[in-house]
């Protein structure tokens, strides 16, 4: 034990003092809230140009040239609020307008209109020419709809009162409301969840995943290093002459890089939280969130004596037992990890060689996660469940993800059992590898073949 | 016979595979002494080395520490010896005085012993205060200074040093063969060496054993040597040997 504390420490002070260690770290935590500011002032921006900012003008290219079309640039024109100009074909309205859209009344359209109205036609459609500077968000043609809307509610009043309804015409368009609530079965909870709050929850949902692999990848890379440069400046053979017990070794090393793993994921997982609440709000601001007090739904459901309802944000708090569940799953994953790491930094000579070894696994790794984040847990095949549910870094990524949903599947426990398993074996193999008759024989039979190969 | 000397080795054959890299070599070291193993690159002297430091398995005869077997007693034989690795590095980012404390902290159980074995590591590394300093600040000639302080401040019975002073310029070379000298006699440590320097052999070493593709072409005091093949230097001798095998092998 004495040994074992000593060499921990050593290893511990060696990492946590490293540059190339700690660095990436903070970087992680600071990166991560920068990276949301970005995207959160990326999407406030957007949304300004397109929605915020009201429409001053357009144009308008009349090639209808019907009473209904001069009715409607007349009423235009009497708005004070749009600033229309007019044209007589497109092309001229495009080189020589200034208007940022141009709405064109084509041939036939009163003729249509007119069929719409009686019942016996198609509905009439006008004709939008937006120019933008570039596309990107996808929501460039919103501001063109909303100057359609404003020809639309003209054409709105004037049917309203030819048809003397002026007064019914809210009721007409729109007769009903609804409000909608979520019942989430496995929770067996109301959950009232708007545009906004659905973001708060799905962001999560994949980004869970996400952060597991991050500290995995982490793990696997600090515990390689580390052994890998106990190889390269020879540290390592005379760690395995001094008079302690080969457990020690390979427990330091393993420890070493599961504490100093857990560090710095701590790290992760403050950059994370931060990115994601900034997102979350950043979003929010712009989306109606329905309180309690306002939901009629909520209020009668509260009336009829109904207290099971929760806002989506309480649904990201979970139970304390599924909370236990995700402990043990990170620390079977970070421990099987570490010791994935030391063997592959006992297998390479050096640092190099062993980057080589841990780069190609983080491929298929970040693959299975990214599988996991888009994939809806309940519809998988049982087989594959239970096999992602087995490999330890896979698990904590599913449960994650389930525990958002506090989804119990009876396939978790023998998944922990069939992981927990799979690092002691793994452990038990590396304990027996960590000998320097072992590493000289594979380090022998791989030289052995390279030469074979050159000659 | 072997419970005489501080090593024994008889008839030691190393395989790997096919490969042989020991061919049944058999050579002794007395308390006290310090011997040498000189050959060129590829001969078998690190293997060697590995398997009395515990750290590699004989293929087959015996290697006796002390009396123990090496491949029985290994653990019993890890408290009596230490070992220095050819081109042994660092850990950058601790301390000398970390480092130091760090094996003493392993050796020993006592404060006392504690104190007084890192007082001592501190002098023979003597590198003053820099002994606080990182590792990762220290020249090639400081690491191996550090390393060596490490392996004599336990005062082990057996200390096992391969090519001590490769890599080193020729300040920081006679310094460690200076340090090596002074503190094994002082200490009482017997010490087996390797080395392809035989200017550093015969300045240290009371005996060696000359030692060509896995095997021990000659072996004894190096005054003896030098009168029995008629040479004056052990460089002189050593390219005769190494030639006449050369020789045999091809005829």
């Amino acid at each position: 034990m004495r040994a074992l504390k000593q060499l921990l420490i050593k290893d511990i002070k060696d990492l946590l003092r490293d540059p190339r260690i700690f660095i990436p770290f903070i970087i992680s935590a600071v990166l991560l809230p920068i990276v949301g500011i970005v995207v959160v002032q990326g999407f406030r921006q957007s949304v300004q140009a397109v929605i915020a900012r009201p429409i001053e003008s357009f144009a308008v290219v009349d090639l209808d040239g019907s009473e209904l079309s001069k009715f409607i640039i007349e009423a235009l024109n009497r708005s004070e609020s749009v600033h229309i100009e007019t044209f007589k074909d497109i092309q001229e309205a495009i080189v020589e307008g200034e208007s940022e859209f141009i709405v064109v009344i084509p041939p036939g359209f009163a003729n249509q209109f007119r069929s719409y109205v009686n019942g016996s036609g198609a509905m009439p459609v006008l004709i939008v020419i937006q120019r933008v500077e570039s596309i990107g968000l996808g929501i460039e043609s919103a501001r063109a709809y909303r100057g359609v809307e404003i020809i639309s509610s003209i054409l709105r009043s004037m049917l309203a009162n030819r048809l003397g309804i002026s007064k019914a015409l809210p009721a007409v368009l729109n007769p009903i409301a609804s409000d909608v609530l979520l019942y989430l079965e496995p929770r067996q909870v109301f959950v009232y969840v708007t545009g906004a709050s659905a973001t708060m929850m799905t962001l999560p949902m994949f980004v869970a995943p996400l952060i597991v692999a991050i500290i995995g990848l982490t793990v696997l890379q600090i515990a390689a290093t580390s052994m890998a440069l106990e190889n390269e400046v020879k540290t390592f053979e005379t760690l395995l002459t001094l008079p302690i017990p080969r457990s020690s070794i390979l427990l330091s090393k393993i420890l070493g890089a599961f504490v100093v793993g857990l560090i710095g994921s701590m790290f992760t997982v403050i950059g994370f939280a931060i990115y994601t609440y900034m997102v979350s709000a950043g979003i929010a601001q712009y989306a109606t969130i329905i309180t309690p007090s306002k939901s009629p739904a909520i209020q009668l459901l509260l009336s009829l004596g109904i207290q099971n309802i929760v806002s989506p944000l309480s649904l990201l708090i979970p139970k304390i037992s599924f909370l236990a569940m995700i402990v043990v799953s990170s620390i079977i994953m970070v421990f099987f990890l570490a010791v994935l790491g030391v063997v592959i930094g006992a297998l390479s000579s050096d640092v190099r060689i062993a980057s080589t070894f841990v780069g190609p696994l983080a491929m298929p790794i970040f693959i299975a996660i990214y599988f996991i984040g888009f994939t809806d847990p309940l519809h998988l095949d049982s087989f594959v469940r239970l096999v992602l549910l087995s490999i330890p870094i896979t698990q904590t990524a599913l449960l994650s993800k389930l525990m958002i949903v506090n989804l119990w599947l009876p396939e978790i426990t023998i998944g922990i059992i069939i992981s927990l398993s799979l690092t002691l074996a793994t452990l038990i193999v590396s304990s027996r590898l960590l000998s320097m008759e072992t590493l000289a024989r594979i380090h022998y039979y791989f030289t052995k073949r390279k030469m074979r190969q050159l000659r | 016979m072997s419970n005489e000397h501080a090593v024994y080795v008889d008839r030691l054959v190393k395989r790997y595979g096919k490969t042989v890299a020991l061919r049944g070599i058999s050579f002794y070291v007395d308390e006290g002494e310090v011997f040498g193993l000189v050959g060129p690159n590829g001969a078998g002297k690190t293997t060697t080395l590995r398997i009395l430091a515990t750290l590699l398995l004989p293929t087959s005869g015996s290697v006796k520490i002390f009396g123990m077997d090496i491949v029985k007693d290994a653990n019993r034989i890890r408290r009596l010896i230490s070992y220095l690795p050819e081109e042994a590095g660092t850990y950058k980012n601790i301390t000398g005085y970390e480092y130091l404390s760090m094996i003493a902290h392993i050796y020993f159980n006592s404060k006392k012993d504690i104190e007084e074995a890192i007082e001592l590591g501190i002098k023979i590394a003597g590198i003053g205060d820099r002994v606080y300093d990182k590792m990762k600040t220290y020249s090639k000639g400081m690491q191996r200074r550090i390393q060596l302080a490490r392996a004599l401040m336990v005062k082990p019975r057996l200390a096992i040093l391969d090519e001590p002073t490769s890599g080193l310029d020729v300040v920081q070379a006679i310094e460690i063969r200076e340090t090596i000298r002074y503190f094994a006699k002082k200490l009482g440590i017997t010490i087996v060496m390797s080395s392809h320097n035989m200017l550093e052999v015969q300045e240290i070493c009371d005996r060696v054993a000359i030692i060509d593709s896995g095997r021990i072409l000659e072996q004894g005091f190096i005054t003896e040597l030098l009168s029995k093949y008629g040479v004056e230097s052990l460089e002189k001798l050593f390219i005769n040997l190494i030639r006449g095998e050369t020789r045999r092998e091809s005829a």
